[in-house]
């Protein structure tokens, strides 16, 4: 009897029928099996999206688990990703519609999403639990409201809750300041004595300060100060009286005196006293103030509990200087907000999970990746325990912060700001010429319609 | 043997209908042809979905204003008009420019030199060809991580080795002059690994009897190479030439790794211009727009040099 053989023809037919069966099995959509068993009726699944930081995803499985502790048939995960894929993969879902349950916003995207109503408005949620809005700072509730018709993150309805906050301070290396026998920097402070200080504490490689004959600028070794550019002047600015630009964020303010007063006095800092490094000289250092280069930094309290780990001198925060025309000081801060994505099945239970997040309960392990937005959280123990000797500064600023102008058409301008401003920084243009380039160039932006953006 | 009279029965199973109904059913599935096109089936639809249907809906969105999440509004060529007088549109064409005048020539030159040099009859020369290719099958990110610590200028290899000789390196990928060219050398040392490949292909397919036939007549060294290989390599320099220019128009990880396009725009090339505007200002349209004014440049450079080519391009 002879053994059956497949003809190539035969075998081609064949492969091509598997190959075509397997691919409509796959396409087919799987259907869940019957089980014997009924699901658990009340059994929720809520899912929160977040971007790979792992000070908070560890909090975050923390809280979660504790939440789902206390809260049988609640199960909250994080759903994370690589900051770099994580909006874009957040855009594709919105655009889905199928979004998770809460999230975490950022100001880049918050003005967009709250702008096509992707949020969840907790205003009447709220009411009805009568939640009283005072316990958290004014500022962080304020970064959680939008407003439509203007285009402002700032003011209108309430589409978020801050979890924690951070804002400007100044770090300063007590060591530097002992060695050069001066005071430390205080709430007292003006632009003036910060400036003073600063050029006291930038050095040469013969040990000349900035302002003596002979100083070597080719050759620094420790610069009195450095900034978090951005929002240094900014803060500079506001302190002295101007604005980047106005309120309603309609007019750029970059050329009123106050403002162009105080870009002179940073590019003099820069380039003539050479008390701040360049960008250039910059590049060189990871981190200039952790390595002993700078004496003082103007940076973001989100680096204290990593300068606290990490640093290997004595060191300190204070308040940021205030300008030198008497005005009340200011400084920036932004918060970091959580969202209910309107289209949630359970959004009752999101916001549940929401008030647990972001009450007394959720901030207890908030409190490990920044400053809470909760007074009673920031003030207490939980948060103010620990290294720096005035670590209250990083909760205080709370109560004289201003935002960044988060809003519609903030990338926009800011962006051009941003690159426009790196002229000065480099020496090729001065301060006048730079910020009058600007404001015409961003002025058409904030003149934009928010119905037209 | 009974004798049936249904019709069925009369035709049989071998009856010339029934062969012809079997046959034409059977004749399909027997044609190569088509268990051809059903075996690329998956590509082609994979293409039309993932590529060519992109490229044409891109084309639609650049006659649009909106982002990825709201639907696009029709404003005719009101994208195309703004980047005519948008002043970051001509810097990025600009910066380009340079970046491709700087990248290709000079990168196909010492390509050529180091196909030369790896075209011995040497024990080893293999190890060598490798050594050289590899950083063409490195990630462009890895690569240009790389070169942001060769590049330090603090602690940096080359202003290093620059401070051997008594010279101060600048601040590389913080001055405006030096960023670009610093991302030009980097990319010039990126390329030559795979330009020297095709080179090395190119000059082992040129017959020796050329050689031969010139060292008969008296050429040096020199003679040969300009007068038999560099014309012989003709298409093969035309081959590197076309898609050298084409890739260094769409330099884009090397300046959003290294620079951001900084400082002061000095490396804002026209594909990150592109990106800047479709994800970070989620100016959809309009980059769709930068980048069909990308292609059709793209696309004339080419038909330009298809058409020079039979000036200087010798195919034997």
């Amino acid at each position: 009897m002879s053994i059956p053989q497949l003809t190539r023809r035969q075998f081609v037919r064949l492969s091509a029928g598997v190959a075509a069966t397997t691919l409509m099995a796959a396409c087919v959509p799987a259907v869940a099996p019957q089980g014997a068993g009924a699901p658990a009726a009340e059994a929720v699944e809520l899912s929160f999206d977040m971007y790979n930081f792992d000070p908070w995803l560890k909090a975050l499985d923390e809280m979660f688990k504790a939440y789902g502790e206390a809260n049988p048939g609640v199960t909250a995960t994080v759903q994370s990703a690589p900051g770099e894929e994580f909006w874009s993969r957040q855009e594709a879902r919105l655009a889905a519609g199928n979004p998770s349950d809460l999230s975490i916003g950022d100001p880049g995207y918050f003005g967009r999403y709250a702008h096509k109503g992707y949020y969840l408005d907790l205003a009447s949620y709220v009411e009805r639990d009568q939640v009283d809005l005072a316990d958290w700072f004014d500022v962080t509730v304020n970064d959680c409201r939008y407003d439509n018709t203007t285009g402002i993150v700032g003011q209108g309805a309430l589409v978020g809750m801050p979890a924690t906050y951070v804002g400007l301070i100044l770090y300063y290396n007590k060591d530097l300041f002992d060695a050069a026998g001066l005071a430390y920097p205080d709430d007292t402070w003006t632009r003036d004595t910060f400036t003073e200080a600063a050029l006291a504490l930038t050095k040469d490689v013969a040990g000349k300060s900035s302002g003596d004959a002979d100083f070597n600028a080719d050759d620094i070794v420790q610069w009195g100060v450095t900034h978090n550019l951005g929002y240094g002047l900014a803060v500079h600015t506001w302190n002295n009286g101007g604005a980047l630009i106005s309120d309603d964020q309609t007019k750029c303010l970059l050329t009123e005196p106050a403002t162009v007063e105080v870009f002179e006095w940073f590019g003099k800092l820069l380039h003539e006293d050479h008390a701040n490094p360049t960008p250039a000289q910059l590049e060189g250092l990871p981190n200039p103030l952790q390595v002993g280069k700078v004496a003082m930094s103007m940076d973001g309290s989100w680096n204290v509990d990593y300068y606290v780990a990490n640093l290997a001198f004595n060191w300190d925060i204070a308040p940021v200087p205030k300008g030198n025309k008497g005005l009340d000081r200011i400084t920036y801060a932004g918060t970091n907000t959580l969202h209910i994505f309107k289209d949630s099945k359970h959004l009752e239970e999101a916001w549940k999970l929401l008030q647990f997040m972001t009450g007394e309960g959720g901030m207890a392990y908030f409190a490990k990746t920044g400053t809470p937005s909760l007074k009673a959280t920031a003030d207490s123990d939980v948060y103010l325990t620990g290294a720096p000797e005035h670590r209250a500064e990083a909760v205080n600023i709370g109560n004289y912060a201003h935002n960044y102008y988060p809003g519609l058409k903030s990338d926009q301008w800011k962006q051009i700001y941003t690159a426009e401003l790196e002229a000065l920084w480099f020496g090729q243009s001065d301060a006048a010429a730079v910020l009058q380039t600007i404001c015409e160039k961003i002025t058409p932006i904030l003149e934009t319609p928010v119905n037209e953006l | 043997m009974s004798t049936t009279t249904s019709a069925e029965d009369k035709r049989g199973a071998w009856s010339p209908r029934r062969r012809i109904e079997l046959s034409r059913g059977t004749r399909l599935l027997n044609n190569e042809h088509v268990i051809g096109y059903l075996f690329v089936a998956p590509l082609i639809l994979g293409l039309l979905v993932f590529t060519y249907g992109p490229v044409v809906a891109a084309f639609g969105l650049s006659f649009t204003k909106g982002d990825y999440i709201s639907t696009p509004k029709w404003i005719g060529l009101d994208n195309y008009s703004a980047l005519l007088r948008e002043d970051l549109f001509w810097k990025s064409l600009k910066n380009t420019l340079y970046y491709v005048v700087g990248v290709v020539p000079a990168g196909m030159v010492l390509s050529l030199l180091l196909a030369l040099a790896m075209n011995q009859k040497l024990r080893g020369i293999v190890v060598f060809r490798t050594i050289f290719f590899l950083p063409t099958i490195t990630s462009s990110v890895a690569i240009s991580l790389m070169w942001l610590w060769i590049y330090n200028p603090e602690f940096g290899v080359l202003n290093f080795l620059l401070k051997q000789f008594s010279i101060k390196g600048p601040a590389w990928l913080s001055s405006p002059t030096w960023a670009m060219p610093a991302v030009i050398i980097m990319a010039i040392w990126r390329g030559l690994g795979y330009n020297m490949l095709i080179y090395l292909a190119g000059l082992q397919g040129i017959p020796d009897i050329y050689y031969e036939a010139a060292e008969i007549d008296g050429a040096g060294k020199f003679a040969k190479f300009w007068h038999i290989t560099v014309p012989l390599l003709s298409p093969t320099t035309f081959l590197l030439l076309i898609l050298g220019m084409i890739g260094a128009f769409q330099v884009f990880e090397y300046t959003y790794v290294m620079t951001g396009g900084g400082p002061v725009y000095s490396t804002l090339t026209l594909v990150l211009h592109i990106y800047n505007n479709a994800f970070r200002n989620f100016q959809m349209g309009y980059a769709s727009a930068l980048a069909y004014v990308l292609f059709f440049i793209l696309l004339g450079l080419t038909i330009i040099q298809f058409r020079l080519q039979n000036r200087w391009v010798h195919y034997e």
